[in-house]
């Protein structure tokens, strides 16, 4: 009885929540578009504050964010992950966008029997079109490198080993724009490159015998990595949320990072967004 | 700085210098990253040697076997095959260091090109450069010397021969005995000079040498401590509890003599025949076709 009960509510409540009064709700036009996946970034004071990103316009074409989810996962985890990106718009007519986002993640990991420090810098050139109200397309290709080193002490096996690493992936977005505040995207993710991790580390055993391995780690399961992910995404006056399920491999963090997995992929995110609300409010599609 | 670009139906683009900054360093990076790629060492090729041993061109008989053996001289070749074998329990040992960080290759019969690492695929290549010093023992403790090896890595697995250098690495002869004794210690000889060793065919990573025969070739200098040194080209090989070496035969060839390391054995192989021989009778009975390896 009690679950029917839940679900009746959870029911009114998400419709209640889509049929919000047309007066909260924020129009996705040329001048507040989707944020994410696109070529789009904030605008002058503007701000958005998610678990996945914190971001403020610094000006119309430039903006700057950083991750609270990896300053928390790299917590978790005993390691501090500062992380910071900045976007440039270089073109926008109102139909074409082109930008340019550049990022730097450091995750340090401090102490005295692991320490370990990396780097990855992603760098993605997006292009969007907007063809009209209802209909926009949007192209992002990414490279990233990463460099890092470590050190392990340890009685049985001291290490002290560096790696650097890069790939390359590409994504296009169709979006649909159903209804003032809603849209559906097809998302085709795909790297149609990424590069050994080439690891040197140098072993020393207890007998004082030493190893010094220089290697090229390919990463098979990483070959043509994919994913293909539906999305519907709701825009309020502040709100902001995307749910989306898709197959194939994960790619986090902007694609920074993409992990094998070629299985069902869900990806949900939710933040608030605020500044410069009466462009947003008066804008028509 | 402000540009017009054409055609685009918008009159300016605006470009930020700051943001542009980044773009050639950014590229600089990505670049330089996708760059980077360690090289596979080339390796010297043995196989001529290992197909020498494994197809001697001699025919022996047991006429003239016994006095080729007689003839020849095992105790520096005992020795090299002692340091021979301390050089395998090295190779063993990066393998045994590796197991940690490997699984099982993805293979079940270990000819894919991939290991696991974490549950994730990953083919290797490249080189391990193994350095170990030489035993310190006595006087030359102070100087122990030391011998180099780097094996290198394609497709995830160790190729079939690796090669290195002895630095004034100081080794013990053995000197062969008759029935069942351990060998004696013979002089201590000091070596400096090359070497490569086929290791019987390539070796997954985390698989072991273990039961392989490994062929070796030396070439240096063979000091004994108190003695003569002796240069040039050597080559041997290892098995378990055996060592070969190759036999000249005056006019007909080359032949394998292959003796226990314990003395217990000394066998003769030629193109067809395989002797057997004693040394306490001095003579040697064989069986046509037959193959030691």
């Amino acid at each position: 009885m009690h679950g029917i009960r839940r679900r009746v509510l959870l029911v009114s409540a998400m419709a209640s929540f889509m049929a919000a009064p047309a007066g909260a709700e924020a129009w996705h036009s040329e001048e507040e578009r989707l944020l994410d996946d696109t070529a789009y970034a904030l605008r002058a004071r503007e701000g958005r504050i998610g678990l996945w990103r914190v971001g403020a316009g610094l000006t119309d074409r430039l903006s700057v964010e950083t991750s609270p989810a990896l300053w928390i996962a790299g917590a978790a985890l005993g390691a501090v992950v500062p992380n910071m990106a900045m976007t440039t718009v270089l073109y926008d007519d109102g139909t074409w966008t082109a930008s340019v986002r550049a990022g730097v993640v450091h995750v340090g990991r401090p102490g005295q029997d692991l320490s370990a420090s990396v780097f990855l810098m992603p760098v993605t050139a997006a292009l969007s079109h907007r063809f009209n109200a209802q209909w926009s397309i949007h192209g992002r290709m990414t490279a990233v490198a990463a460099a890092g080193a470590a050190t392990v002490q340890g009685d049985d096996l001291p290490f002290d080993g560096e790696l650097v690493a890069s790939m390359l992936h590409a994504d296009t977005t169709v979006e649909m724009r159903v209804h003032r505040a809603w849209a559906f995207t097809l998302t085709l993710r795909y790297m149609p490159w990424h590069g050994p991790v080439a690891m040197a580390s140098d072993v020393t055993t207890p007998d004082g015998s030493s190893a010094s391995v220089r290697l090229n780690l390919a990463v098979r399961d990483l070959d043509h990595a994919y994913q293909v992910l539906t999305a519907v995404h709701g825009s309020f006056e502040r709100f902001n949320f995307r749910l989306g399920v898709g197959v194939g491999d994960f790619f986090l963090g902007g694609g920074a990072l993409v992990v094998p997995w070629r299985f069902v992929v869900v990806d949900a995110g939710m933040f608030v967004r605020f500044g410069a609300p009466s462009e947003r409010r008066g804008a028509e599609p | 700085m402000i540009l017009r670009l054409p055609g685009m139906g918008h009159p300016t683009c605006r470009f930020g210098t700051g943001p542009w900054c980044l773009m050639p360093f950014a590229l600089g990076v990505l670049g330089a990253a996708g760059c980077v790629a360690y090289d596979v060492p080339e390796q010297p090729d043995l196989s001529a040697l290992v197909d020498a041993y494994e197809h001697p061109s001699a025919e022996v008989d047991v006429q003239t076997a016994w006095r080729a053996l007689e003839e020849s001289r095992l105790d520096e070749e005992v020795g090299l095959a002692v340091l021979g074998l301390d050089l395998a329990a090295g190779v063993d040992r990066v393998m045994e260091q590796l197991d940690p960080l490997i699984g099982d290759p993805h293979g079940e019969d270990g000819s894919d090109r991939t290991v696991k690492v974490g549950g994730v695929r990953v083919e290797g290549s490249g080189s391990v450069h193994i350095e170990e010093t030489c035993e310190r023992v006595g006087e030359r403790a102070a100087q122990p010397g030391a011998v180099d090896m780097i094996l290198s890595i394609r497709e995830s697995a160790v190729e079939s021969v690796a090669s290195g250098r002895f630095r004034g690495c100081w080794t013990r002869a053995a000197v062969i005995t008759d029935g069942d004794q351990a060998p004696l210690e013979g002089p201590w000889i000091r070596l400096d000079g090359d070497f490569a060793v086929d290791l019987g065919g390539t070796l997954a990573i985390g698989e072991r040498i273990e039961e392989r025969w490994l062929t070796f070739r030396f070439d240096g200098r063979a000091q004994l401590e108190q003695g003569d040194a002796v240069d040039g080209e050597l080559d041997f090989r290892i098995g378990p509890g055996w060592l070969a070496v190759r036999l000249e035969i005056p006019g007909a060839g080359h032949a394998v003599k292959a003796l226990r390391v314990d003395g217990s054995a000394l066998l003769l192989q030629g193109a067809s025949t395989l002797l057997e021989c004693s040394r306490e009778s001095k003579s040697c009975t064989g069986s046509d076709g037959a193959s030691f390896w």
